[in-house]
């Protein structure tokens, strides 16, 4: 016996499915983008944490090395 | 200079191919280098034979670079999210995208591609597998079902048997179904 044939890869639950990807994609480059201007503009790792809904910790461990590499003047202990 | 991580099997002639796919991913701002990223990077190189084929089927690097953004955009509109313009996404990246689920696969369809291939009474199976590895590779893209390149192929209104077909046809590659499935991991 055959296998099924493969589902088309446009149309219906394809383009849900392919919008989770992109939705994805666009928020993790939306989330670097955001937080290295937030941290530009002298926002503290507190308050991109509050505002993300996530912990200091996380945010930190996530973008530090990434916003280092980029040279931003961060502020210190205050958030 | 970009880091090798290199994946099992990957003959050197794949590699840079890779190599420059690694490029295509960085310079997309991508976290992973997927099958879409080695098809730019294969579209690109368009003195290779692969790459003039893929001219010559309307699919330079302009233009695949075009239909995976008609995909995305295509994709984010079907949820109601209008597609954002690519200069309020730059960010710093550091360290080199790791290989995505798509590329593995894709590169799983090349390797099984690259054993299907006779030897050459004069060069042997290494020579050939070298001459072709842009096809390989292309082979394994093009092999793909579901997922990012397909989509893009079919709404930019290619038809990716097709194609294929001609891919196994000039390169002199066995034909797909003499070959069976490599399988899915």
């Amino acid at each position: 016996m055959n296998p099924a044939p493969p589902p088309p890869p446009v149309g219906g639950v394809a383009d849900e499915l392919a919008a989770v990807v992109a939705l994805r994609e666009l928020a993790d480059r939306l989330e670097d983008a955001a937080v290295e201007r937030a941290l530009r503009e002298g926002w503290s790792w507190g308050q991109v944490a509050d505002a993300l809904g996530v912990t200091r910790q996380a945010v930190h461990k996530k973008h530090l090395r990434r916003v280092e590499a980029a040279g931003i003047r961060l502020r210190r202990r205050n958030g | 200079m970009v880091e090798w991580k290199p994946l099992p099997n990957v003959s050197a002639s794949m590699r840079d191919i890779l190599l420059a796919a690694i490029v295509e991913a960085q310079r997309l701002g991508s976290s992973t280098v997927e099958a879409e990223h080695i098809l730019l990077a294969v579209a690109a190189d368009s003195h290779s034979s692969v790459g003039a084929f893929l001219a010559e089927e309307g699919l330079d690097h302009a233009a695949v670079l075009a239909a995976l953004r008609h995909e995305r955009e295509q994709a984010l509109q079907s949820v109601g999210v209008a597609p954002r313009d690519p200069s309020t996404l730059v960010a710093t990246r550091i360290g080199r995208p790791k290989w995505g689920q798509s590329a593995r696969l894709a590169l799983r369809h090349a390797q099984h591609a690259a054993l299907g291939q006779p030897m050459s009474r004069h060069h042997g199976r290494q020579r050939i597998r070298h001459r072709l590895a842009g096809e390989n590779l292309l082979y394994g893209i093009l092999s793909l079902e579901l997922g990012t390149v397909p989509r893009a192929l079919a709404l930019a209104g290619h038809d990716r048997q097709a194609l294929l077909a001609r891919l196994v046809e000039r390169a002199g590659m066995l034909p797909p179904r003499s070959r069976g499935r490599p399988n899915r991991e």
